[in-house]
């Protein structure tokens, strides 16, 4: 899970301490994370509390086809954003890695703890997945609100990052939050897509919208909300699959997550 | 004036509806778009797609087909679906 201090080149060539290798298991593929610096110690701890569903205790038979991520520490106070930004390019080097493999969705999803069937909520940063994933998720599994990798068959490999809490204060600055700290749902063994919905955050609290789409409809609502889409063969045939499979579609246009959790609880027969 | 279709990543047909992946980018295609999309896989005369149109869609209402056709011709160049040839 954590080894010890080693020295490995940095990109310039010269050698540089690597305090801790944190090794993570995530969207179907293995990453190490590389924590330096002189608050390495602090840094690869709150790591480990962060990532707390990610950790991996198994030793990859071969180097993992996933970049290490690189995270560097040396002042304390920068923790919350070093932590943020290190999730980003995990985030990223997870992506990369799936290109071609997973049909990606910028979305959150959760799934019934004994069926496996998930809902899976896409949206633009910044609309709510974070705050739904983490109402949903005390009584449906949470998988992800970030990244929902998908396989061929309809699969989800779940991405149990923490949650990127955004303070109050707009700073812009999110906190890194485990979902074992929030009491979340942990994943099922074989989730599966069951519905997807489009949310649109743009009613006033209280008032809910939903909106039956046709597949061409979700298409263009979701295609933006892909990673990687064209590294797939026949993408946009693959992605109508999918939304075939788990329609009808909606849109659901709505103010607080409260107004919507029950219906989307609903949904993969779940309650809230 | 020639016009032939770029190649797209992909191409779907739903409902009469069609998207088409080119570049990273989705477009969305009416029928019209669509169809003159399918009949560029070589260089074609864009007389003769005003031609092949007429007689899958009808005369338009309010213009002529080729004032029609270059139109449609010319959106689907600016979104860099086809590309012409004098």
């Amino acid at each position: 899970m954590v080894s010890g201090p080693n020295l490995v080149p940095d990109p310039s060539g010269s050698l540089h301490l690597v305090t801790h290798v944190l090794r993570l298991a995530a969207l179907g593929t293995h990453l190490e994370v590389k924590c330096t610096g002189e608050s390495a110690d602090l840094l690869v701890s709150a790591m480990r509390t962060a990532w707390s569903r990610c950790l991996s205790t198994e030793t990859p038979d071969g180097a993992s086809d996933t970049p290490p991520v690189d995270a560097h520490l040396d002042d304390p106070s920068g923790l919350t954003q070093r932590l943020m930004l290190t999730t980003q390019e995990i985030t990223r080097a997870l992506i990369g890695t799936q290109a071609g493999r997973l049909l990606m969705l910028h979305a959150g999803a959760v799934s019934h703890p004994e069926t496996g069937a998930s809902l899976v909520y896409v949206a633009p940063g910044g609309t709510g997945k974070t705050t739904l994933s983490q109402r949903l998720g005390r009584h449906l599994a949470y998988l992800t609100d970030e990244t929902v990798g998908i396989t061929d068959a309809g699969g989800i490999l779940p991405y149990p990052k923490p949650l990127s809490v955004r303070r109050v204060e707009g700073t812009g600055l999110k906190d890194e939050v485990s979902p074992d700290r929030l009491d979340l749902v942990p994943a099922p063994m074989a989730p599966q897509v069951s519905r997807v919905v489009v949310l649109v955050r743009d009613q006033p609290p209280g008032v809910v919208h939903l909106e039956e789409l046709t597949v061409m409809d979700a298409l263009f609502a979701v295609v933006e909300e892909t990673s990687s889409l064209s590294s797939l063969a026949r993408p946009l045939h693959r992605l109508a699959a999918l939304l075939d499979a788990a329609g009808p579609v909606l849109r659901v246009r709505y103010g607080e997550a409260s107004d919507v959790e029950s219906e989307l609880a609903g949904l993969i027969g779940g309650s809230a | 004036m020639k016009v032939q279709r770029l190649e797209a990543t992909d191409v779907l047909t739903r409902d009469g509806e069609t998207a088409v992946l080119i570049d990273g980018v989705v477009l969305r295609l009416s029928e019209i778009s669509a169809e003159i999309y399918a009949l560029t896989e070589h260089l074609v005369e864009v007389s003769r797609l005003a031609t092949d149109l007429e007689s899958r869609f009808g005369a338009p209402e309010g213009t002529t087909t080729r004032q029609a056709t270059d139109a449609a011709v010319a959106e689907l160049i600016h979104h860099g679906l086809l590309r012409a040839s004098s």
